[in-house]
């Protein structure tokens, strides 16, 4: 029976083998494939592809902007320190969907371990509206520190933003792209939000306190001072309260601390909240 | 006239001769008759009749079965080296499926799956993706040895105990994350000690202490204060699992 078993083990395993090399066994949904990081150490950021549908378009501009684009606003995140931002690893063939399906909470968990700290994707794709075709063009990201310490929280891990240009292809894709993830909190408030998460859980406390009041000050540049801002802003503002107060509790009580809220916290007023400007 | 006295002193001779010679034959033949007045053949003469008659037919037997045992063991061996050299073909496509740079996670895990399904001989070839592997690789090789450790819970916990206790410099933090969820997981009992030996290893969040930490296993990657929380809070949920202690609440 034994000795049957270990003839049996490697068909079913044979078996399962074929399951996985046949193309023709694929679901229907193509499976996102992974990315190397390179060995690259510190914080990274994917840039995976954008994809074309029902139109001729090239795909490779609207991918240059958005690494252009990317890269001045990692290189300017506060709390990264200087030449410290994060490095853009580039996935070619790497698709996720939008619904965020693929990030299960073994492969954020991996991610996070990896320190990537963004997955940023775009799309461009045709649409008929008004008689005429139109350009469907977004841009998503998935925050990866977040989905993986709040999961379950208000601030959801997959963001994106689009716009629908009637007039053709993308006539300035790097302004385009600019405004898109301008728009709203914008993308520089949630990638100083990863980054202040990640820097908090390295008890980098200071840096994380620069970071989440970056995030901070944005939101409230968003919200150009009206006394009720948009619900996603508010919540938005609420998730970095907590985080910076979250912050400032673990730097107190960590007998290691000896950075400026320790120094300073009685100059500097309520040292938990954000300096004003 | 008699002959000589030579010639008659060899005819006596000849004649005790004969005469000695008739009587051994008698001997025998009243031995003989002794025997079958005595109830016949004794066991040694039954044993020989028996051998002369069954011999052939036991030697006949005997020649069979070694034959067809050697036959069977050789042809048991031959196909046992058929199935391994199949078994290392097919292992081989999936170790070198999960080891694509682009591979998915998806696809990572089944090939993780469908290499556990070969048993104790792929725990090594997980174990090592989950030292060199991406976050894909890593996330199926996990998934491959959880179903291993099920499977084979003696060999893949010693296993475990052995990366824990002794093998420390041949991985890295993550690795060892992902082998003190797996003692948990696996409730591999015998591995309990060499996790409280590791919770007694870890650092603070010193400089310092971090970089004695990380002279202990393997450099690459550098362990971080989060990935070595992490760790802490794995141990915690890990002895857990086996009984004793309850998880830290996290902050």
């Amino acid at each position: 029976m034994r000795g049957s078993f270990k003839i049996v083990r490697p068909l079913l395993a044979g078996s399962l083998l074929l399951l996985v090399t046949l193309p023709g066994s694929a679901p229907a949904l193509a499976a996102m494939k992974g990315c190397d990081t390179g060995g690259v150490s510190g914080f990274k950021v994917f840039l995976s592809d954008v994809s074309v549908t029902g139109l001729q378009a090239d795909p490779g501009k609207l991918s240059e902007a958005l690494y252009f684009v990317l890269d001045g606003k990692l290189q300017s995140l506060p709390g990264a320190g200087p030449g410290a931002g994060p490095q853009i690893i580039r996935c070619p063939g790497r698709q996720p969907n939008i619904s965020g399906q693929d990030y299960t909470a073994s492969l954020v968990k991996a991610l996070n371990t990896d320190d990537v700290l963004l997955d940023l994707w775009g799309s461009i794709a045709a649409r008929e509206g008004g008689g005429q075709q139109q350009e469907d063009v977004w841009v998503a990201y998935y925050l990866i520190p977040l989905a993986n310490y709040d999961p379950h929280g208000a601030v959801k891990p997959l963001q994106h933003a689009n716009v629908s240009n009637p007039v053709g292809p993308l006539l300035d894709p790097v302004a385009d792209i600019q405004a898109m993830l301008d728009r709203g909190p914008g993308f520089d408030t949630y990638a100083s939000i990863v980054l202040g998460l990640k820097l908090a859980k390295n008890r980098e406390y200071d840096n994380a306190r620069a970071a989440l009041c970056a995030a901070q000050s944005r939101l409230a540049a968003a919200s150009g001072g009206a006394a009720t801002p948009d619900p996603q802003t508010a919540a938005l503002s609420a998730y970095v309260g907590d985080k910076l107060q979250q912050n400032y509790d673990a730097a107190i009580h960590d007998s290691h601390y000896k950075g400026a809220m320790r120094q300073l916290g009685d100059l500097l007023g309520k040292p938990n909240e954000c300096p004003a400007g | 006239m008699p002959a000589s006295v030579e010639e008659r002193l060899a005819k006596v001779e000849s004649d005790v001769a004969a005469i000695v010679a008739t009587l051994g034959l008698r001997q025998a033949a009243e031995e003989t008759d002794a025997k079958a007045a005595a109830g016949g053949k004794d066991v040694w003469d039954k044993a020989g009749i028996l051998i002369q008659l069954v011999g052939p037919i036991v030697a006949g037997l005997v020649i069979w079965y070694v034959g067809f045992a050697v036959k069977d063991s050789v042809d048991v061996a031959l196909h046992r080296q058929e199935v391994e050299i199949s078994s290392a073909t097919e292992m081989q496509a999936l170790i070198g499926k999960l080891q694509e740079t682009d591979v998915g996670e998806a696809d990572a895990k089944a090939a993780a799956l469908a290499l556990a399904a070969f048993g104790v001989p792929a725990a090594n070839i997980l174990v090592f993706e989950l030292q060199t592997g991406g976050a894909s690789a890593r996330s199926g090789a996990q998934v491959g040895l959880e179903l291993l450790v099920k499977a084979h819970p003696d060999t893949v916990c010693e296993m475990f105990r052995w990366l824990l206790d002794e093998g420390r410099r041949y991985s890295g933090w993550p690795a060892h994350l992902a082998v003190v969820e797996l003692v948990g997981r696996g409730r591999c009992l015998q591995a309990r000690t060499a996790l409280t030996r590791l919770q007694a290893l870890l650092p603070d969040s010193t400089p310092d202490t971090i970089a004695k930490f990380a002279g202990q296993i393997a450099p690459d990657p550098p362990p971080s204060v989060s990935g070595v929380e992490d760790i802490r809070a794995a141990i915690d949920v890990s002895l857990a699992a086996l009984g004793g202690t309850k998880p830290a609440a996290s902050p």
